[in-house]
């Protein structure tokens, strides 16, 4: 079965149609990777998938895992094993990473009834994320976010990506803010996620082909104006990156 | 007046003093005030309704604690002070001959408890100059204290009062005075009362004196707080900070007035003030006014108050990991108040913070 089948998506943000038609596919065990101008709609994609308010669907339709992904709560997408790695992580002061995790992977083994692991494994574990992914343990003691620098919120977002193990994770724009080596430590630790998750997917959102020299894409689109207007292999993020938006907008 | 005279270390025009401004309470401006969102006859009942009980200092060092002695006439001065500015306080002295004295001459080597202090005696401590303690009052059952504390030349308190929520009226004065160099740090964490009210003053007397103020509270079920916060600044070179976070839930109904006080010729004072108010629910109640007297130049001041909500951001972004509603307004609302709380006191006043009032 198809971890996410997209189909004709339309959504408004106060009326205004943002997303115009989207179709996508994501099988399992694929990287998928949408590159397009600012405004184009690609956070706006990733916001309607994860549920957040705000955002009126007006056609359309997203089946992930087989269930009606649009009818489902937030926190039963992410239960179901849906992951949103913000483009613009949230602080929350006075909660700590390590109990605000342990709170989520409690949440969600209940939701799928399981057993949670017991917190002494949990923390075990994310001491180890922490660790390969540059980041000192004494973060996940801080506040979530809690007065992060750029980059260390977004290696924040894979350690709860790597520590929660998400079927399908959007990543959007987490390349943005890393400095040289933190998009080489960030890239390799998805790969190994998926290594590690065979049949796990992961859908990129990104403006810079350098990323996907660390996560080697499957599939790249582009999308303009909310609609995915090509697709192709990774040469067409090499392609893009020499030619721009604008030649291929006007050669469609 | 005789039951008045009968008072042997007050005189008779204070004591009539005293009284008047008891039963005209509203006879001040600035008394008046500091009642606007509490009946102040709810205060002076709330006094007057509680049984007398043996104070205890619990971990006092041998021979510090003095328990029912007459007042000297710089203690007598002090509460007079107070008094006048406070009709409860007012109230209570009228009732009180004597006060509790706990005289720290030496840095206890542990913390020390304050439990079931006398509602009706003041307990006065003194902290020798250089001396550093710590104080941990969890004050049970239903009281009315008040508790000064006088720290000497560079004395360093370090001071935590953790209040749990009860069914009936409360009213607790509180007031330390700095010498040069002294340095507190007060922590006051509670839930409400019936009534709780706190009056509170900080008086920064000499040069240098510091204070760190933190405050954390959550009121729900009917219950009400009223927390007036005076710093007063009166000599160059002071410092205070204060932080407080309140959450106000259900019907709960909170008061918070900070005022900081700058007295004339006092360069390099350095303040500020922050209190940020969560409503949980559209029943909730919430008060709160900063105020600034600068009588100064050359210092420098902040403060601001805040009420909301929790932001749908972060509700949101705690949904996107899988949290349901509730659970994450719980976690939300507890980081909320844990950016106000540390100390030796923290994991209790957490644990006292986190939950639901159930006396109802
Ligand atoms: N609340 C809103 N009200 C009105 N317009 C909005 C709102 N939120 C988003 N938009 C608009 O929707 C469009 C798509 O925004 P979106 O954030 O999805 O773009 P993006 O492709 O992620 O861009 P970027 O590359 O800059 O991150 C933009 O034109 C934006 O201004
Ligand atoms: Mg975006």
């Amino acid at each position: 079965m198809s971890l996410i089948v997209i189909d004709n998506l339309q959504a408004s943000v106060n009326g205004k149609p943002i997303l115009k038609g989207l179709t996508l596919t994501i099988e399992p065990g694929t990287v998928h990777a949408i590159m397009g101008p600012n405004g184009s709609g690609k956070s706006t994609l990733s916001h309607v998938l994860a549920g957040k308010p705000g955002y009126e669907v007006t056609g359309g339709s997203v089946r992930f895992k087989g269930r009606d992904l649009l009818a489902m709560a937030p926190e039963e997408r992410a239960c179901a094993g849906l992951f949103l790695a913000f483009q613009y992580p949230v602080e929350i002061p006075g909660v700590s990473n390590m109990e605000f995790l342990r709170a989520a992977a409690e949440a969600q083994a209940k939701a799928r009834g399981e057993t949670p692991p017991p917190a002494i494994d949990m923390m075990r574990r994310l001491r180890e994320i922490a660790t390969e992914l540059g980041l000192h343990t004494d973060f996940l003691k801080r506040g979530v976010n809690e007065g992060f620098s750029g980059g260390e919120k977004k290696r924040n977002e894979i350690l709860q990506m790597t520590f929660l193990r998400p079927a399908l994770s959007i990543l959007d724009e987490t390349d943005s803010g890393l400095d040289i080596d933190a998009l080489r430590i960030v890239g390799d630790g998805v790969t190994r996620f998926l290594r590690d998750n065979p049949t796990h997917g992961v859908l990129l959102i990104t403006h810079y082909q350098r990323l996907l020299n660390h996560i080697v894409p499957d599939v790249v689109h582009v999308l303009t104006d909310g609609r995915i207007i090509e697709t192709g292999d990774r040469s067409l993020a090499l392609r893009l990156e020499e030619q721009g938006y604008v030649g291929l907008v006007d050669r469609t | 007046m005789s039951a008045i005279a009968a008072h042997a270390w007050l005189d008779v025009e204070t004591a009539a003093e005293l009284r008047a401004l008891v039963e005209a309470p509203t006879a001040q401006a600035r008394v008046r005030e500091s009642w606007k969102y509490t009946p102040v006859l709810r205060g002076l009942n709330a006094v007057a309704n509680v049984a007398a009980t043996d104070s205890v200092v619990a971990g006092a060092p041998d021979g510090s604690l003095r328990v029912d002695v007459a007042p000297t006439a710089s203690e007598m001065a002090l509460l007079r002070e107070r008094a006048c500015a406070c009709p409860p306080a007012a109230k209570l002295l009228l009732g009180a001959r004597t006060i509790d004295r706990l005289n720290l001459d030496t840095s206890p080597a542990s913390p020390l408890q304050l439990r079931a202090l006398s509602p009706v005696r003041p307990l006065v401590v003194h902290i020798a100059p250089t001396v550093r303690a710590t104080i941990l009052d969890d004050v049970d059952g239903a009281s009315a204290g008040w508790l000064l504390v006088c720290l000497d030349t560079a004395a360093d308190l370090d001071f935590t009062r953790v209040r749990p929520s009860c069914p009936r009226d409360e009213w607790q004065q509180l007031q330390f005075d700095l010498a040069d160099d002294a340095q507190l740090i007060a922590r006051h964490y509670c839930r409400g009362a019936g009534l709780r009210r706190l009056d509170a003053l900080v008086r920064l007397l000499g040069r240098n004196a510091s204070a760190t103020i933190s405050g954390a509270w959550r009121v729900d079920a009917g219950d009400r707080l009223d927390q007036q916060w005076h710093v007063e600044h009166l000599a160059p070179g002071t410092r205070s900070e204060q932080r407080h976070h309140g959450i106000v839930a259900d019907r709960g109904h909170t008061t918070f007035r900070g005022r900081i006080y700058i007295a004339p010729d006092c360069p390099g004072v350095e303040a500020d003030l922050v209190n940020r108010n969560l409503l949980l629910d559209p029943g909730a109640v919430c008060n709160t006014k900063p105020e600034l007297e600068i009588l100064s130049d050359d210092v420098r001041c902040s403060h601001g108050a805040t009420v909301g909500q929790l932001a749908a951001e972060s509700l949101f972004y705690l949904a996107s990991r899988g949290l349901d509603e509730a659970t994450a307004r719980t976690l939300l609302a507890a980081g909320f108040l844990n950016e106000c709380i540390d100390g030796p006191g923290a994991e209790t006043a957490a644990a006292l913070l986190r939950t639901e009032t159930d006396h109802d």
